[in-house]
């Protein structure tokens, strides 16, 4: 009995790597039965059974480096059934998983950061690169993705019908690219089956006009012609298949890829702290991007305080790193530093690389009662409590433009700006939360980075709204009186020569 | 070698920016230009018309009513939840209405904008004409079948100018409400919308609206300045009723209150909207409240215009 299961597994083992679906079917019947039969046969089987479905699911290696894009354009212009033809297409050559157009417009709604978005997440690869894409039916959902950054882009495949033009939302679309940070676009002349040359220039000349008035690269912006439909539908391969696969080959050569964590400055936010005798501090957390070595200065900053020193060590599982990367769960022993003074929500970085502030303008999105929101809408002059990597601090609220907006509603975004309590490490563009005590308020970007405030208003912030206001009225007033010294100054020397 | 490259360069683009201007100056390119229709529409209305482009022009514009009218047959089905909410006042007489769209691009939209701020223009003169009552409020609703039937600004009617809008957008438009509110002389009128969006002073539009009648003892000059906060309170805070002092307890959660004058203010946390009444002399008459494509209570849509005169 023993002898004839044991080998069943040795069997199972060598024979999962490399076989095929049936074979996978045959499997999970054969250890439905053991299973039955023998716990513990399962227990030893479970991990080389899920390896096995790992990899026939994955079916890209990680090899190439990796890009984030996506679909951008006015609706009906053909970005959904441009995203299904490319993979349709590329899965020729197996290089992706052919999908359908109803598959890819049926994207299931997904939460991030606990906010509702609509968004189609795909991969594919071509000959050099690894792909993540991004659909997006709505204005709503790319703000929504811009603010959680759940799918952030590298760049972007604006797609324009030939037969409509740069449509008002082309623009606005483009505006929005713009402030997610995406510098470099590739351009899809889309549906030239229906449309004439002459069309086919004047659309040229129209989107390089808009793209140059808007900030970006008008003239070296690629442009490819095609038709997405016919390359879905394998119609006319010359402006159908070829169109896509020249399309792929700009993207490739013109969005360039990202910086990879690991060659950016070492960035580690500290968890934990403990301090061990004889050896000093030691600081936990993960490496969020460079590396670090023994010996290497760095800077421990953060609530206003600030240390140099240098690194004695690195460690994981209690052995010993001769170098710590991104990505790794360490803990770093740093040297003169005493336990008190570090502090989770700190930063331990290379030197002169990060700042420490505590006055930013973000844009906000405020969750709805669905989205497990407050349902109560963000005021002018609202206290609460914000959340970002390991840190965390109370921030008064203001709201820019008053005129325009005197809050900001669950479900919306909006700009604001926050005056924190305690200066702490932030940069631009890193992402944040909001909570309340009684739960979480809304997430953020960080799109501005102010000056630091002064002592003065850091301590009216203290006593909130009225601190504030009176603090405003104070500077008001000052501002008023010397506007009044300096024209009565100019008075006088006007009037002496 | 590379000095002959660079004059290749130059010769080439010079040749590419006459040829360019040509292109601009094609009719298809001026057509789009002045109409901007679709490429392909304005070449359908050049060969229409013999490449004529002044004829072309007025075939676009006829063309356009009919194909609106066609388009809004074969979009009549769709669901609109997009749109805006727009909100005018004078003290004395004021109008809030919400028109839909299918997508928050048109919404944004100026030719979009320009027909919301047209209708809310129409209603309001509406509102205006209605009858004063000693004593009391005029209030009109109107649900989007009545809205339809009558003339705008410039003569011609709602329904042909819903039309026209739908053959540029390419998405269904529809009126969906709209109140009419008109005081007599010891009441006032204020309104407001969030966020407040408006090309001109007058007409204010946004995602919500609020119109709030009240009453004053005072002339101070803020009154109207936090009629307009107490706005954006109904906004913000959604109360269900306004309340009254000695028959409606106060909640023990602010957070669930749905009497206004025992929430707290939205512009002052820990003060009730009732010590901001007390200490301005403000009377709260009677609010209501728009929120762009919230759900309607089945009675609510299918109401008839109707004309109610609430005494005081
Ligand atoms: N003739 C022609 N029609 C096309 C082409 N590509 C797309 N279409 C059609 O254009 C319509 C809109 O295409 P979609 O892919 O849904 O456009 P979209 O940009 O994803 O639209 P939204 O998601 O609604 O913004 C569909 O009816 C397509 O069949 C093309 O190359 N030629
Ligand atoms: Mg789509």
């Amino acid at each position: 009995m023993w002898f004839r299961k044991s080998q069943l597994t040795t069997k199972l083992i060598t024979c999962t790597i490399s076989q095929s679906n049936l074979n996978h079917i045959w499997l999970i019947r054969s250890i439905y039965t053991i299973c039955k039969q023998n716990e513990f046969i399962l227990r030893k089987l479970v991990p080389v059974f899920s390896q096995n479905r790992f990899q026939s699911k994955e079916t890209f290696q990680r090899d190439k480096p990796h890009v984030n894009i996506g679909t951008i354009g006015h609706v009906d212009h053909g970005k959904t059934t441009l995203t299904s033809a490319i993979t349709k297409v590329l899965a020729k050559k197996k290089l992706a998983k052919a999908k359908e157009y109803e598959e890819i417009d049926n994207a299931p709604e997904e939460k991030a950061r606990g906010i509702t978005i609509n968004a189609a997440h795909l991969d594919y690869q071509t000959e050099n690169r690894h792909y993540g894409h991004t659909d997006c039916p709505g204005h709503a959902d790319y703000i929504k993705n811009m603010i959680t950054g759940t799918s952030q882009m590298d760049g972007a495949i604006l797609v324009v019908a030939a037969t409509d033009g740069c449509m008002p939302q082309t623009k606005e679309h483009l505006l929005l690219a713009k402030q997610i940070g995406i510098m470099h676009v590739v351009v899809f002349i889309n549906k030239i089956d229906a449309a004439d040359a002459e069309m086919l220039e004047l659309v040229e000349i129209e989107i390089r006009e808009t793209l140059s008035s808007m900030g970006f690269d008008g003239t070296n912006t690629p442009f490819v012609k095609g038709s997405a439909l016919y390359a879905l539908e394998n119609k006319e391969p010359e402006i159908g298949e070829k169109s896509i696969l020249k399309l792929l080959e700009e993207v490739d050569r013109h969005i360039p890829l990202p910086v990879r964590d690991l060659d950016k400055p070492f960035y580690f936010p500290v968890e934990h702290v403990y301090s061990i005798v004889g050896r000093g501090t030691v600081i936990t957390g993960k490496v969020e991007r460079g590396k670090v070595k023994r010996g290497d200065p760095v800077e421990l900053l953060g609530y206003n305080k600030y240390f140099k020193t240098t690194v004695t060590g690195c460690e994981t599982f209690h052995k010993t790193l001769p170098e710590a990367q991104a990505g790794d769960q360490v803990g770093i022993l740093i040297k003169g530093v005493k336990k008190d003074d570090a502090r989770r929500g700190m930063v331990l970085s290379h030197p002169n690389t990060v700042k420490q502030h505590d006055h930013i303008e973000a844009q906000l999105y405020v969750l709805n009662k669905d989205e497990g929101g407050c349902a109560v809408p963000v005021v002018d002059y609202t206290i609460t409590h914000i959340y970002s990597k390991t840190w965390d601090t109370a921030v008064n609220i203001r709201i820019p433009n008053l005129d325009e907006r005197e809050m900001i509603m669950p479900g919306e975004d909006g700009r604001i700006i926050a005056k924190l309590y305690k200066p702490m490490v932030l940069e631009l563009g890193q992402r944040f939360t909001f909570r309340n005590p009684t739960g979480t308020l809304g997430t953020g970007i960080i799109s501005k980075i102010n000056e630091n405030l002064l002592e003065d208003e850091r301590i009216a912030l203290s006593d909130g709204k009225k601190g504030l206001m009176k603090y405003e009225k104070r500077m008001a007033e000052k501002a008023a009186r010397e506007a009044e010294r300096a024209k009565k100054a100019a008075a006088k020397k006007a009037a002496s020569s | 070698m590379n000095e002959l490259f660079i004059l290749r360069n130059i010769y080439l683009s010079d040749m590419l920016r006459i040829y360019y201007q040509c292109l601009r100056n094609s009719l298809l390119a001026k057509l789009r230009g002045n109409t901007g229709y679709p490429f392909t529409t304005c070449k359908n209305a050049l060969e229409a018309c013999n490449y004529d482009l002044k004829k072309a022009e007025e075939w676009l514009k006829e063309q356009a009513l009919k194909l609106g009218w066609n388009k809004a047959y074969k979009l009549a089905g769709r669901k609109t939840f997009q749109g805006l909410v727009a909100v005018t006042t004078n003290q004395k007489s004021g109008t809030m209405v919400e028109v839909n769209c299918e997508t928050d691009f048109v919404a944004r939209n100026s030719l979009f904008r320009k027909f919301v701020s047209n209708i809310t223009e129409m209603c309001f003169s509406v509102a205006k004409e209605q009858n004063h009552f000693e004593n009391a409020i005029a209030k009109t609703y109107f649900n989007s079948e009545e809205i339809k039937k009558f003339k705008g600004l410039d003569g011609e009617s709602v329904e042909n100018e819903i039309a026209l809008l739908i053959s540029q957008v390419g998405e269904k438009i529809l009126i969906r409400r709209a109140l009419c509110l008109n005081v007599s002389d010891n009441l006032l009128i204020a309104g407001s919308t969030h966020p407040i969006l408006s090309e001109n002073q007058s007409i204010l539009m946004g995602n919500y609206g609020s119109l709030l009648v009240y009453k004053s003892t005072t002339d101070d000059e803020k009154i109207p300045f936090i009629a307009k906060q107490l706005c954006q309170h109904i906004i913000g805070k959604k109360p269900e009723r306004i309340g009254e002092i000695d028959k409606d307890q106060p909640k023990e959660n602010v957070d669930n209150e749905e009497c206004m004058i025992h929430q707290e203010f939205l512009m002052e946390t820990e003060l009730p909207v009732s010590q901001v009444l007390q200490e301005t002399g403000i009377s709260l008459i009677e609010f209501a409240r728009f929120e762009r494509g919230e759900d309607l209570e089945e009675e609510e849509i299918n109401i008839t215009p109707k004309i109610s005169k609430l005494q005081l």
